[in-house]
């Protein structure tokens, strides 16, 4: 049970916090980019998991997702798809802020040096943008990440908690507790503990880089 | 405010929701004083809660385990410990779908959801699961269980269609109202006998009124509160 | 050879600039106050901000025609740009910033050598002084071959050594690169040191353009904010223990010793209240500049009137009003003018 939490929750984190990261630093680009109507209200949107209880994002995944909810039978719940879904949910709001600042606060001039030397817009994002805003995205990644391996409320309610399955390291602990397994669950929050700290570390080198 | 602070907290499985609520309202009305209040929720969880020393004072578990376990925590009043009710399991599927008129027509993979309480915390998935092992099917359906944390949620994914099938218990039908369909009653004979099971937590605040609702609920006025439901009188506890 | 032009119209904010001026190859510089548009002037020819309306052309290209909706962006135009604070790329090591925007064949080094910064070619733009850093600005921006460089006030930042020598090397940068630089200032010394042709700009709109020798001695002067100075642009022509002698473009003035080295090109201001007129040839003072000349014209000024005279650089002389009357001045008569060496002092 503990190992395969384990790998669960890895899996999951991961995955979660690559497409959060990548979609994140899109939207959050974009954001700080782009001035259009409405973008206040866009931020304010893509960022309600985080103010929402964790149970509202799965219910209204749920009615999104679920067999009957409105895109119809994509056979997601209970899937460990459901939980890198939730999870990623979870951590995107956290990376888009995170990339916002990040790419508001390098010069726009910087840009247009490099537009000048012949580099377009994809081109910049890459060689410049990127580059510069690493500390901040790096951040936001191991937010991200953290969130997604504590995700519990909206995982329950869209992946279901099935051994084996899809049952990460919080749901495996709350059910440990619960049977009175205490062992077993305090083996699974070490194993969650040492996971979060190699990854902060390992995100802070990343930032720290040679900027 | 006062009184709500010596209101009696009782714990019970979430399967007996109805019939409890109605017993403590006519409780409360015939014998004024500190009023009822509830914590339905599988009988594992509340049973952990208990004996980690939630101020609990009355504990109504929908199996003889879980109250043992509680008892084991020496954790109850042992003299009030008492049984109130049985039941019967049931397989439901969601309204419409052609139902399996036996536990082995669960095989068909056209059930490729099967909804079943989390059987460490849920007793409704401890009996299931017996009955599946009798009926010499758990191995091949047990891949393709979803879990519920209480009876309430397995209904739920069941009438909600995230579920093909469900186990839950005959009286809590009424619950899942025109969303599901029953499909046949489990035999007794393959799972353990469904027993609720009442008592006073031990070093309860409100020890003397729990005792007291304890004894409404055994009594009369409670059974027939419980049997209109579709749960059975207690009886003798039936040898396997 | 290619010539930046440009007739455009520009809002931002609440400013509006009218601008009509063509660039040919060599320096031109911007001249005027803050506020006066130079800014706006230059992202508009860069393409990060589009006119309202009318023209820009560099070469045989369009840049950006308002009636035919041409608006080339800013990475096709082929126009570079150096910062006052250089903007190297800071994750970027000298060398690699000079590559940004290099299309292959030429070697970054050979660029930062010509720019004398070499020797920094593995070093961050935090590891570098002002002085270096606009060097490998300079690089990074003509090692991408622009048919056009926009300076905006790149030295305004540096210390005068380093401005001197900067200014030099650009002068000797654009001869090599052959297309026209716009250099955006707000110090007519550098104007006058580095620009063949200057414009000035004045709260948006474009009040002079020409040859930078005319323009600082006729109404830039209330523009650039020198006042009745003359600005004078000369070579050395010997520099010793009794003064230096500066060849003007056609009159040659004694100064007190500037250290110049001969060849070297040198500003000079030269207040008119410090020009003696006289309407004969005077000997027997102690002045070491006697010049003969004619009347161009005559401008009131504060407190008397300026006397533009050719000789053949033109001088101005400050008289009374009195004066003009009793010495009976008037435009074509023939004069003298009297300057004490030490009235010459070094602008740069």
């Amino acid at each position: 049970m503990i190992r395969s939490a384990l790998l669960i929750s890895l899996l999951v984190a991961t995955l979660s916090t690559a497409f959060a990261v990548g979609l994140g630093s899109a939207a959050g680009w974009l954001l700080a980019r782009r001035a259009f109507p409405g973008r206040e209200l866009v931020d304010a949107l893509l960022s309600l998991p985080l103010v929402l209880p964790p149970t509202v994002t799965g219910y209204y995944l749920l009615l999104i997702l679920g067999r009957r909810g409105w895109l119809g039978d994509l056979a997601i719940p209970f899937t460990l798809g459901a939980c890198v879904i939730a999870a990623t949910v979870m951590a995107f709001p956290l990376v888009v802020r995170a990339a916002r600042v990040a790419f508001e606060e390098i010069d726009p001039r910087q840009r247009l040096a490099a537009f000048s030397l012949g580099h377009g817009s994809g081109s910049t994002f890459w060689q410049v943008e990127l580059p510069l805003a690493r500390r901040g995205l790096a951040a936001g990644a191991a937010l991200g990440f953290a969130r997604a391996l504590g995700e519990f409320g909206a995982t329950l309610m869209l992946a279901g908690n099935i051994p084996g399955r899809t049952q990460t390291l919080p749901l495996a602990i709350y059910e440990a507790a619960m049977t009175g397994e205490n062992a077993v669950a305090l083996a699974l929050c070490l194993a969650l503990t040492a996971v979060s700290v190699v990854v902060l570390l390992f995100v802070g080198r990343l930032g720290r880089g040679r900027a | 405010m006062c009184a709500a602070l010596l209101a009696v907290l009782v714990s019970a499985a979430i399967s007996l929701k109805g019939p409890l609520t109605e017993a403590a309202k006519q409780f409360d009305a015939s014998f004024p004083g500190e009023p009822v209040t509830f914590t339905f929720g599988g009988s594992g969880e509340l049973a952990a809660q208990i004996v980690s020393g939630a101020p609990v004072d009355v504990f109504f578990s929908a199996s003889p385990v879980d109250m043992e376990r509680v008892a084991a925590a020496g954790r109850i009043e042992v003299a009030t410990r008492v049984a109130i009710a049985r039941n019967r399991l049931v397989v439901i599927v969601p309204a419409g779908s052609a139902p399996p008129t036996e536990l082995r027509g669960l095989l068909d993979p056209r059930f490729r959801r099967i909804a079943i309480g989390n059987v460490k915390t849920v007793p409704a998935g401890r009996y299931a699961k017996d009955a599946l092992v009798a009926s010499g099917v758990l191995g091949r359906v047990e891949t393709r269980f979803v879990y519920g944390e209480n009876v309430r949620q397995v209904i739920d994914l069941v009438a909600r269609g995230e579920a093909d099938a469900g186990f839950v218990y005959a009286t809590d039908l009424p619950l899942g109202g025109d969303h599901i369909d029953l499909a046949f009653e489990i035999s007794e004979n393959l799972h353990k006998p469904i027993v609720y099971e009442g008592a006073v937590v031990a070093g309860a605040k409100a020890a003397a009124r729990g005792r007291e609702f304890l004894t409404f609920v055994t009594s009369a006025p409670g059974r027939e509160m419980l049997v209109k439901r579709g749960f059975l009188p207690p009886g003798t506890t039936a040898k396997r | 050879m290619s010539t930046l032009t440009a007739d455009i119209r520009v809002t931002r904010g609440g400013f509006s600039l009218e601008a009509a001026f063509s660039a040919p190859p060599g320096i031109t510089t911007v001249v005027g106050v803050s506020g006066a548009g130079k800014s706006t002037l230059l992202l508009a020819l860069l393409g990060d901000k589009s006119p309202a309306s009318g023209r820009i052309g560099l070469g045989d290209r369009t840049l950006f025609d308002g009636k035919s909706g041409i608006d080339v962006p800013v990475h096709e135009r082929r126009i570079g740009i150096v910062f006052q604070d250089a903007l190297l790329f800071p994750h970027l090591d000298a060398r690699r910033n000079v590559a940004f925007g290099m299309m292959g064949g030429d070697r970054p080094e050979a660029w930062l050598e010509r720019v004398g910064a070499v020797s920094l070619a593995a070093r961050r733009p935090a590891d570098l002084s002002g002085g270096e850093r606009q060097r490998v600005a300079l690089a990074r921006a003509l090692a991408a071959r622009p048919e056009a460089l926009l300076l905006d006030e790149p030295f305004s930042a540096l210390d005068p050594a380093a401005r001197s020598s900067l200014g030099t090397l650009l002068v000797a940068l654009q001869r090599e690169a052959g297309v026209p630089f716009l250099h955006v200032t707000h110090d007519p010394g550098e104007a006058l040191r580095v620009g063949d042709r200057t414009i000035a700009l004045d709260r948006g709109r474009v009040v002079a353009q020409g040859r930078t020798t005319d323009l600082l001695s006729g109404s830039l002067r209330r523009i650039a904010g020198i006042g009745s100075d003359n600005w004078l642009r000369g070579t050395v022509l010997a520099d010793g223990s009794d003064g230096t002698r500066v060849d003007l473009g056609g009159t040659v003035v004694a100064t007190a010793r500037l250290h110049r080295a001969a060849g070297e090109v040198v500003v000079l201001a030269l207040p008119a209240e410090d020009v003696l007129l006289a309407r004969g040839e005077i000997h027997g003072t102690s002045a070491r500049n006697v010049l003969a000349g004619e009347v161009v014209s005559l401008d009131a000024a504060d407190e008397g009137v300026d006397v533009v005279v050719a000789t053949p650089v033109r001088l101005r002389a400050r008289v009374t009003r009195a004066a003009v009357s009793e010495l009976a001045l008037v435009p074509g008569a023939r004069v003298w003018l009297l300057v004490k060496a030490s009235a010459f002092r070094a602008a740069d």
